[in-house]
């Protein structure tokens, strides 16, 4: 009964009025459809891209670049920073849109605990490492064999005289030739002092900006330096970083003509690890006695803290 | 009347499919804008039901509204998924 009225008004009502109402009802069915199928495609773009980024930077487990990232980071704060460390177990990591960010936190040793100094972060737009956002000074704190410059180990010697007993003391050693790691434990294996990172040779100029060294002890920190014997660590972390020299130039902030990883991995690997300096860390005291040892040409005062020795 | 039926039947489906679908797609969008984890605890039980309304909706009828449903669907999954198990591969412990 129902039909049959509908039938009936429609052949009543006007054949223009139809099809401008059919056309009406089409039009808005359309744009209804293409709101849909647009909207659904908008959503779709960001997920698309995280996916992708996710990818990127994760794929390959422990081979992925985004692990290889946090260790670049890890591997050059131990060499190119003195008595500087990362824990690694406190890597923490945060994946952007076609971006990652790695968050450090670094650890010096100055006594006989390790504090926590600073949190760094370091940025990688997709392959591309931002400049990071921190003031390091690059002035080389060791003085290289053929390197000459005045000595300042008299006017340290009156300043360790003037600082008071209950206090330990971070000092960057440097000696007049070069020296194993065997030769310089054995050197100072009579004083009352810790070894916590060593200067290397690296063969190819001394100018600022070039040094090079690996962490003696770790003091507790996890880092990768504290797995097999350092040396033979600090020429496999040269040989992974040489691989992500573009990396290691903007995280130590060394500019391009003054870091060559892969030619400093040559020389280490023809003439051995020729140490020429170390950084000590001990009771300030007992800094006094070091100039009596004939290896030593020079030394200059790190930090200095309250009194915490074993 | 049973082909009425039918009809409203696989509109519901597929309108139920889409909106899910859009909802999923939208609160993950939401989530990497935010950089947050807006989403609760057994909100995977959510993303698994409106991929099987979308199945079903497909099994009825394959309208635009009914792939595109799925689709978000699947998309919001898989991205979940993807996020999840990307940020567990990269840990730098020795």
């Amino acid at each position: 009964m129902k039909i049959n009225d509908k039938k009936q008004r429609l052949t009543d009502e006007d054949p223009n009025d139809l099809i401008v109402r059919s056309l009406n009802k089409s039009k808005r069915k359309a744009i209804v459809t293409n709101a849909i199928a647009t909207s659904a495609f908008i959503l779709m773009i960001l997920p698309i891209c995280a996916i992708f980024t996710f990818i990127y930077y994760g794929y390959g487990i422990s081979e992925s670049r985004g692990n290889h990232f946090l260790k670049v980071i890890e591997h050059t704060i131990a060499i190119t920073e003195p008595n500087l460390l990362v824990d690694t177990e406190n890597i923490s990591h945060e994946i952007d849109l076609f971006s990652m960010t790695g968050v450090v936190d670094l650890y010096k040793q100055v006594g006989s605990k390790s504090k926590l100094m600073n949190t760094t972060s370091y940025k990688l737009w997709l392959n591309q490492i931002d400049w990071p956002n921190k003031k390091v000074k690059h002035s080389n704190d060791f003085i290289h064999p053929s390197e000459e410059r005045s000595l300042n180990k008299y006017i340290v010697n009156e300043r360790l005289n003037n600082l008071p007993e209950g206090t330990v003391t971070e000092m960057f050693v440097s000696f007049d030739s070069f020296y194993n790691r065997q030769e310089i434990e054995k050197m100072f294996s009579d004083f009352d002092l810790e070894l916590v990172w060593f200067a290397v040779n690296n063969g190819v100029n001394h100018e600022e900006g070039t040094l090079l060294g690996f962490p003696a002890s770790t003091n507790g920190i996890n880092s990768s330096f504290n797995h097999q014997s350092n040396s033979e660590q600090f020429i496999d972390v040269l040989k992974f970083l040489s691989e992500y020299e573009e990396w290691v130039k903007h995280i130590s902030r060394r500019n391009i003509s003054s870091l060559d990883i892969s030619e400093t991995l040559d020389y280490i690997e023809q003439n051995g690890v020729e140490i020429y300096g170390v950084v000590v860390t001990g009771p300030t005291k007992e800094f006094l006695k070091i100039d009596r040892l004939t290896e030593v040409r020079d030394y200059d005062i790190g930090a200095v803290e309250l009194w915490d020795w074993k | 009347m049973g082909l009425e039926v039918k009809r409203k039947w696989t509109w519901f489906l597929s309108t139920l499919s889409y909106f899910l679908g859009f909802i999923n797609l939208l609160a993950l969008n939401i989530a990497i804008l935010a950089k947050t984890n807006i989403f609760p605890e057994n909100y995977s039980y959510i993303v698994i039901f409106s991929i099987i309304i979308g199945l079903i909706s497909l099994l009825y009828n394959r309208d635009m509204k009914s792939v595109l449903g799925i689709v978000m669907s699947l998309l919001a999954g898989l991205s979940i998924l993807i996020m999840l198990v990307f940020s567990f591969m990269i840990n730098t412990s020795p």
